[in-house]
């Protein structure tokens, strides 16, 4: 039912500027589907709930939207994801919501891998959906190496089937899921990702000391 | 000579307003009016 678009490789260059930590996927849709996969089928779904953290009473909510073929994205969730889970989602101080949001930054893995990662999500619980995002980032170049390999690997690291996941990922499962996501930070007017609020208030910048200043304002 | 200081001038533009943290982000959207929040550096990928 679901199509799956094989269209050449689109090498996205870009200027970068001085502060620039990481660059984004160039797009491709490199990387094969696992033989022994196939055959494996996964259903449709366009309803799940939001992945989130933290007390849904929390003083303070940070809403997050990320793509996961940008390459600052990976350096937000690599490098300052961990210090706001230690000092803010751990001490139940805010509710951490992730939205998903494909400028797509690769036409293909930005959806795939975010259909990917809530068939995790859907098959366990978010706690495993940000384990499962996080090892996406932290090798993200493997999405337009050997993409479906890499899912599958990762989904299997985090104890869901990685053939289902990998299947989930070429049949863009999710896609509704993620597109109404994607709608959401339309309609709140995000700029590119990753896109931090906090209490409904856009962030200028993604880096930890900015993030925690708006944090800490909030819950001051 | 007083000669000196539009270069000192150039100097200064050419340093101002570069370092600003960036995103991922499509032509389109900063066409559309999406990346000012972000400044210039949005948009760079």
């Amino acid at each position: 039912m679901r199509t799956t678009r094989r269209s050449t490789l689109i090498a996205l260059g870009g200027t970068i500027t001085l502060s620039t930590t990481a660059g984004c996927l160039g797009g491709s849709s490199n990387g094969s589907f696992p033989s022994d996969c196939d055959g494996t089928e996964v259903e449709t779904v366009n309803s799940l709930p939001r992945p989130a953290l933290g007390p849904e009473d929390a003083p303070v909510t940070v809403d997050v939207f990320e793509d996961f073929a940008c390459g600052h994205c990976a350096t937000f969730t690599t490098d300052v994801y961990p210090q706001i889970e230690s000092t803010y989602i751990e001490p139940g101080e805010i509710r951490y919501r992730y939205f998903d949001c494909p400028i797509p930054v690769d036409e293909n893995w930005s959806w795939r891998a975010a259909s990917a990662a809530r068939a995790v999500q859907d098959r366990t619980d978010a706690e495993t959906f940000f384990s499962f995002a996080k090892g996406i980032y932290e090798e993200q170049a493997r999405l337009g190496e050997d993409g479906y390999q890499f899912i599958r690997e990762v989904a299997d690291d985090n104890g869901v089937d990685g053939c289902t996941v990998a299947t989930a990922a070429k049949e863009e499962a999710y896609r509704e899921v993620v597109e109404a996501d994607k709608q959401t930070g339309d309609d709140r007017g995000v700029p590119g990702t990753p896109a931090v609020f906090v209490d409904g208030e856009f962030i200028e910048s993604y880096e930890w000391d900015t993030v925690s200043a708006a944090i800490d304002a909030q819950l001051e | 000579m007083d000669d000196s200081g539009p270069g000192r001038r150039d100097v200064l533009i050419a340093t101002s307003g570069v370092l600003t943290v960036a995103g991922c982000t499509n032509s389109a959207a900063v066409e559309s009016g999406y990346g000012t929040a972000y400044g210039d550096a949005y948009g760079s990928e």
